[in-house]
């Protein structure tokens, strides 16, 4: 009967149902208790998914002490044959096992996050890792378990792909690839550190951080990183650097992100 | 009457030359058969046949050293002198010498990944490389076959990066 009374303010087609509700003061719920009901579920479900926010972990890992001296290789040459450098461009390459720039930035330090709300989620493209002069560009990829990595061969040269698992000497896989030949892809699905090396050009090896989960980047030339969409709350950074080690930094991520300087002593 | 003793290592059995045995059996069946002398031929026939069968055999074998150069894993160097089958591998001469632990360093699950507890490392670029008689061309840890006198040189070597 009462809504014959009323006048109805009826929403547009398609709006949500919360802006279906009559007005007429506190005596509209229980004229009209399912719009509101409705527009109460609304919000108990979406209400979250907006308060909690995603934030940004930016930071800077550096080298305290003084920037040591960048380590050259001199690589023996070779004609011909599947050990040839030619097309290895210069034989004399620095070393990637530690980079660091003049303000003491360290280039290639995995960064990892473990952050329980993040589903762990493989990456939707293959990491490219290539082959070009005779190194393994980038030097360190991190990716989350279940990702694919995809390498190339950009030289005139023949390679031979082997990947191990650190620690262990048997060979995951194990591929030539010729100059011009597809890119080789090759799935991670256990967390850990892998080593990718060139079978015939010995000096040749990258590194792939495969991450169980949450947010994995690797630090630029600089020694920066980021971390973006990591939700709100108290978290753990896991670092590694080949041959600096491991530290485990706790970080508190607010609304507007976090700020961290990380430093490894030579 | 003279007894031969055949048989070698820890089998000697002596027994009866067959002339002695046929006179002795010709002898059972003139006459009733003695249990004692059945019982006798069973026994010696048993020993003849099962007895010595089981005898060790000695194969002969050829000497072959094994060197092992630890190199960075800062172990000594150990040199041995192991006896081995003709035609054994180079895997097989280690493994006389040292734990050796297998797998697929390179291309093949059969390589030697690990000896005497130092592994090779692909991440510090440390691998065992092999010669055999001081040359690396053609030499397999589980194909060369060996011949008295080879010598086996293991070597632990870190690569630049």
């Amino acid at each position: 009967m009462a809504s014959k009374l009323l006048p109805r303010v009826l929403p547009p087609a398609g709006a949500p149902a919360v802006l279906a509700y009559a007005p007429g003061g506190g005596s509209s719920f229980r004229r009209h208790p399912r719009p509101l009901i409705i527009g109460l579920l609304f919000l108990w479900f979406f209400l979250p998914c907006v308060l909690v926010e995603a934030a940004e972990i930016k930071g800077l890992v550096r080298l305290d002490g003084p920037v040591p001296v960048q380590e050259k290789l001199t690589i023996e040459e070779k004609k011909g044959g599947n050990h040839s450098t030619e097309g290895c461009g210069s034989l004399v390459k620095d070393s990637q096992r530690l980079q660091v720039d003049g303000a003491g930035g360290i280039k290639d330090v995995v960064v990892w996050v473990e952050a329980p709300a993040a589903e762990p989620a493989p990456a939707a493209a293959p990491v490219l890792i290539d082959q070009n002069q005779c190194v393994f560009e980038p030097h360190v990829v991190g990716i989350l378990a279940g990702g694919e990595i995809a390498v190339r061969n950009s030289d005139s040269v023949i390679h031979n792909i082997r990947i191990f698992r650190e620690g262990n000497p048997d060979m995951l896989m194990h591929q030539w690839q010729k100059a011009d030949a597809a890119d080789i892809p090759w799935r991670f699905k256990e967390p850990g550190r892998y080593v990718v090396r060139c079978g015939v050009h010995h000096w040749m090896y990258a590194w792939v951080f495969v991450a169980p989960g949450g947010f994995v980047a690797v630090t630029d030339e600089k020694g920066n990183f980021s971390l973006a969409g990591v939700p709100a709350g108290k978290h753990t950074l896991h670092v590694w650097h080949e041959t600096l080690g491991t530290k485990e930094i706790p970080v508190e991520v607010g609304p507007q992100g976090s700020a961290q300087e990380i430093r490894f002593t030579s | 009457m003279n007894q031969s003793p055949i048989g070698h290592g820890s089998c000697r059995l002596r027994v009866l030359p067959p002339s002695v045995l046929a006179l002795r059996a010709a002898g059972a069946a003139a006459g009733p058969p003695s249990g004692v002398t059945r019982g006798w031929l069973v026994s010696l026939l048993f020993l003849l046949l099962v007895g010595c069968a089981t005898a060790p055999v000695a194969s002969p074998t050829i000497p072959v050293t094994v060197e092992a150069d630890f190199g960075p894993a800062g172990k000594p160097a150990v040199r041995q002198v192991v006896q081995v089958a003709p035609g054994a591998t180079p895997r097989d001469a280690t493994e006389k010498a040292f734990p050796v632990e297998k797998g697929a360093v390179c291309c093949d699950p059969r390589e030697v990944s690990t000896i005497d507890g130092v592994a090779a490392d692909p991440a510090t670029n440390r691998w065992w490389t092999i010669s055999v008689n001081g040359s690396k061309k053609g030499v397999s840890p589980y194909k060369t076959r060996l011949k008295s006198g080879d010598v086996v040189r293991w070597e632990y070597k870190q690569y630049g990066q």
